[in-house]
């Protein structure tokens, strides 16, 4: 268990590591390292709301829809900078993850599961509708993120996210760590006690699908400049299976899990993309195996692995 | 607008929602049972509309290719059951649920991988001239819908209040330490509920592949098929039917009154509302919720 | 000067059985009070009334003759009001001091971003309540178990791990549900030592529902009994032992006991 500080020293090191591989590998490499990151945010924040508080969703593709559409709009609409566009996303899918979980905080199990799924379906269809907006199913086109006058080349947007992924990463342990963190296990593991502690059920529940959302929403804002268009398809409920699939096979409440089963698992589609109908079997086939066979992860493997040394007393043993 | 316009609006609600209530009927069954939603379920009925596509490619008549469908619905969903419902179903509702999500992808992608997005048709049992009777004109394919639907319930109540099967997969349901001492084998109970509801779900499929073709999105009916299942409280059987129903209803009229996209949006404005102030629906008993 | 703790005629029940029927008892703070009954009396009720975990159909309860009945459990708690639980209801997953930690976090009060940014104050706070934790921990003998997972040891530990998490953040009135079932005689003297002592630093009231009769007569200065959801006696341990109507209830159950 490191310290704040070593943690904090251990991010700076591995955003330079990123940093330094993205300019050394060629720009399709560094645009799959783009990709992957992008999916590392949006599960370490599908896992504190599932893995961490238990809360079942379905929905998570939705949030990252929601923040890439709103930072498109705001960029191409009121000229807000990327750098402004992407977090104000992040804060309206926040807002709007909010939203979702003030009815959602007395539901749980499959009713929950159908909430995310209805709330899925509608974000879907708003998407449709809104053409005018959104451009359909045809999609949008995302302006080209500028910085000082000049716009980024791929490599400058690589290091954005790069970046952001580190930090969201960062923010990610600090939160697991803390109080918050705590509450979010107690919550998932007893609700009956954390009420008896004083820690207030609903207000948890409610705290963990803005979070997530909001970690949805900026992971949305990213993908929307690295791919530079936005289609509707890429939000549905495949990519949302997707998603927890990388948190399931990484390990459901660990950080580590995420990153890496969000890192491994990207590459699959891309890897599938001469045979691209194949994605989607692939993928639920990933996800049934997994459920099946390794229902607590690579992390769990890998804490079976590494035991950790029993505590130490300063004083008369036991 | 004369009173025969919404007559036939009504029945068009109500041959809509017949499709919905066999959905709703076939992810209520299991649930009863077992406990577990069935997210895959209405893929089950693409492969009932995929199965019709096929033997009819064989020239086989109707009254051939609809027996053989639901059966095949139903052998399938046995597979189904023993392969991958019966290791998790004691894992806790997240893994059963997402597992039977992964299942429904799994069918879907396989059926689109194989048939592409080519949409298919296939002709109804009775043609498509509509039937008039008193200045009210109804598609003769929806009537007998609507009378399949009436059938498979009257079917479905009549075994679990005669059938001994019956009786006992709603034991199991009640109280399975109880059923299990009175000698009802739960296995059993959960293969019965599990062939049936792929077989309803199968006919489903078969049924409305004339009205909206056959391509792998016919799955999506689940979506209406679960507000249904929420609106009659997920454990009524009757209650499934009438919220499938009301679904129907609902959507026909939405559509004409206010357009297409409350139409689209209308079912699943409805399941939120549901959720968020009477998840036990209109038929459902409420659950003793501490927390 | 209110009562710690007031219940003024409070009825409890679901689909037409009454659970709590008409009960009024208080306690005075920093008192001891046993809560006992042959089973089926009720008394698990009481405590899930008082901390709001079960609405109540009737009647009030107070605390320092504020109401609390009524109010969600979780706010109930945070006025002071502790519980341990008859199974513990551990964060299995979590360690011996993670539960503990959970129990203390209701003194750190930052904000999401705090922790987030890993602020100063947020690392003041955690450090405050890990240290908390761990004064907790080796009043109850725990530090040598605090990383392993609760889901596994032994249940006498984890109750005592129950009330460590439930006292360490000194709450004014801790209802305690048989807090030594499954632990030894020597451990069972222990714990009730070392709660007795916390009890009295802190001016905790406890009211303890207990089975085992030795540790009743000696922990509890005074005694309420209650059968069938309503009392039926009050007093010292050497009157209730000698109450006619309290040894009746108890034989009448010993009597159904023996014919079943």
């Amino acid at each position: 268990m490191r310290t704040p500080n070593e943690r904090t020293l251990l991010c700076i090191g591995a955003a330079a590591a990123l940093l330094v591989v993205g300019a050394l590998v060629g720009s399709y490499p560094a645009y799959l390292l783009g990709l992957a990151m992008v999916n590392v945010i949006a599960a370490v924040g599908l896992n504190l709301l599932v893995g961490n508080s238990g809360q079942i969703s379905l929905c998570h593709s939705s949030f990252m829809a929601v923040g890439a559409y709103s930072s498109s709009l705001l960029a191409s609409g009121a000229g807000l900078p990327f750098w402004a566009a992407i977090p104000a996303g992040s804060v309206v899918a926040a807002i709007v993850g909010a939203l979702l979980g003030l009815p959602a905080r007395r539901l749980h199990g499959i009713y929950l599961a159908l909430a995310t799924l209805g709330f899925l379906q509608i974000v879907q269809i708003v998407v449709e509708e809104f053409a005018d907006f959104t451009g359909g199913v045809r999609g949008l086109n995302t302006a080209k993120p500028t910085l000082l006058g000049s716009p980024l080349t791929s490599y400058g947007v690589y290091c954005v996210v790069a970046i952001v992924c580190v930090l969201a990463v960062w923010l990610a342990i600090n939160i697991k760590r803390s109080r918050i963190g705590r509450e979010f296990d107690a919550v998932r593991l007893s609700p009956h006690a954390a009420q008896a502690l004083g820690i207030s059920v609903a207000r948890v529940k409610l705290t963990a699908f803005a979070l997530s959302a909001a970690y949805a929403g900026l992971a949305g804002g990213l993908f929307a400049i690295l791919v530079g268009f936005i289609d509707p398809n890429e939000f549905g409920i495949a990519a949302s299976l997707r998603q927890l699939t990388y948190i399931v096979v990484g390990g459901l409440g660990s950080i580590g899990g995420a990153i890496v089963g969000a890192a491994l698992l990207s590459g699959l589609p891309e890897l599938l993309r001469p045979i691209k109908e194949y994605t989607d079997f692939a993928a639920a086939l990933v996800l049934l195996g997994a459920l099946l066979f390794m229902p607590h992860g690579l992390a769990s493997a890998w804490q079976r692995l590494t035991p950790k040394p029993k505590a130490t007393w300063r004083g008369v043993p036991a | 607008m004369p009173a025969s316009f919404y007559v036939q609006l009504a029945i068009a609600g109500i041959s809509v929602g017949s499709v919905y209530a066999l959905i709703a009927l076939s992810i209520v069954v299991p649930f009863k049972a077992s406990g577990v939603l069935n997210f895959g379920q209405g893929e089950l009925a693409t492969l009932g509309a995929y199965a019709a596509l096929v033997l009819s490619q064989f020239g086989l008549p109707y009254y051939l290719v609809a027996p053989l469908v639901i059966a095949s619905g139903a052998l399938i969903g046995l597979m189904i059951e023993r392969a991958l419902i019966r290791p998790v179903i004691k894992a806790p509702a997240f893994t059963v649920i997402i597992a039977t999500f992964a299942i429904g992808l799994a069918i879907k992608s396989a059926i689109a991988l194989h048939w592409g997005d080519t949409p298919y048709g296939v002709a109804g049992p009775f043609g498509d001239e509509p039937l008039v009777f008193n200045g009210l004109r109804a598609n003769p394919t929806s009537l007998w819908i609507v009378l399949c639907t009436v059938a498979i319930t009257a079917l479905v109540g009549g075994f679990f209040k005669y059938a001994r099967p019956g009786k006992a997969m709603r034991a199991v349901s009640i109280n399975p330490e109880a059923a299990t001492l009175m000698g009802i084998r739960i296995n059993g109970s959960y293969r019965w509920a599990w062939g049936m509801s792929s077989a309803i779900g199968a006919l489903a499929g078969l049924l409305v592949a004339p009205v909206v073709g056959i391509n792998p999105e016919v799955g999506g009916l689940i979506l209406r098929g679960l507000v249904a299942a929420v609106l009659g409280g997920f454990t009524s059987i009757y209650g499934a039917v009438i919220g499938g129903i009301l679904v129907g209803l609902l959507e026909t009229f939405a559509a004409v009154g206010l357009g297409g996209t409350v139409k689209n949006l209308a079912p699943f404005l409805v399941l939120l509302l549901l959720l968020a102030f009477r998840p036990y629906g209109l038929f459902g008993s409420r659950e003793i919720h501490r927390v | 000067m209110s009562p710690r703790l007031e219940l003024v005629d409070v009825c409890v029940g679901f689909g037409g059985v009454r659970a709590v029927d008409g009960l009024s008892f208080s306690v005075a703070a920093s008192q001891i009070r046993g809560l006992i009954g042959p089973n089926g009396a009720g008394k698990t009720t009481v405590i899930n009334a008082i901390t709001g975990v079960v609405p109540i159909l009737s009647g009030e309860i107070r605390l320092d003759g504020q109401r609390i009945s009524g109010l969600p459990a979780h706010v109930i708690s945070r006025m002071g009001v502790g519980r341990t639980f008859q199974h513990v209801e551990a964060f299995g997953e979590l360690s011996v001091l993670e539960n503990v930690l959970i129990g203390a976090g209701r003194a750190a009060d930052r904000g999401l971003l705090s922790y987030a940014l890993s602020l100063p104050s947020a690392r003041a706070s955690e450090a405050s309540v890990r240290s908390q934790a761990m004064a907790a921990l080796e009043a109850f003998d725990l530090l040598a178990v605090r990383d392993e997972r609760t889901s596994g040891l032994p249940f006498g530990l984890l109750k005592r791990m129950d009330l460590a998490r439930s006292m360490v953040a000194s709450p004014k009135l801790l209802l305690m549900d048989e807090p030594t079932s499954g632990m030894s005689e020597s451990e069972a003297d222990s714990a009730i030592a070392t709660a007795r002592e916390l009890a009295r630093m802190h001016r905790t009231t406890l009211l303890v529902v207990e089975h085992n009769m030795r540790v009743m007569m000696s922990l509890a200065q005074h005694i309420t009994v209650v059968q069938f959801g309503s009392l039926i006696a009050e007093g010292s341990p050497a009157e209730i032992q000698a109450n006619p109507t309290v040894i009746d209830a108890y034989l009448g159950e010993e009597a159904s006991d023996a014919v079943h």
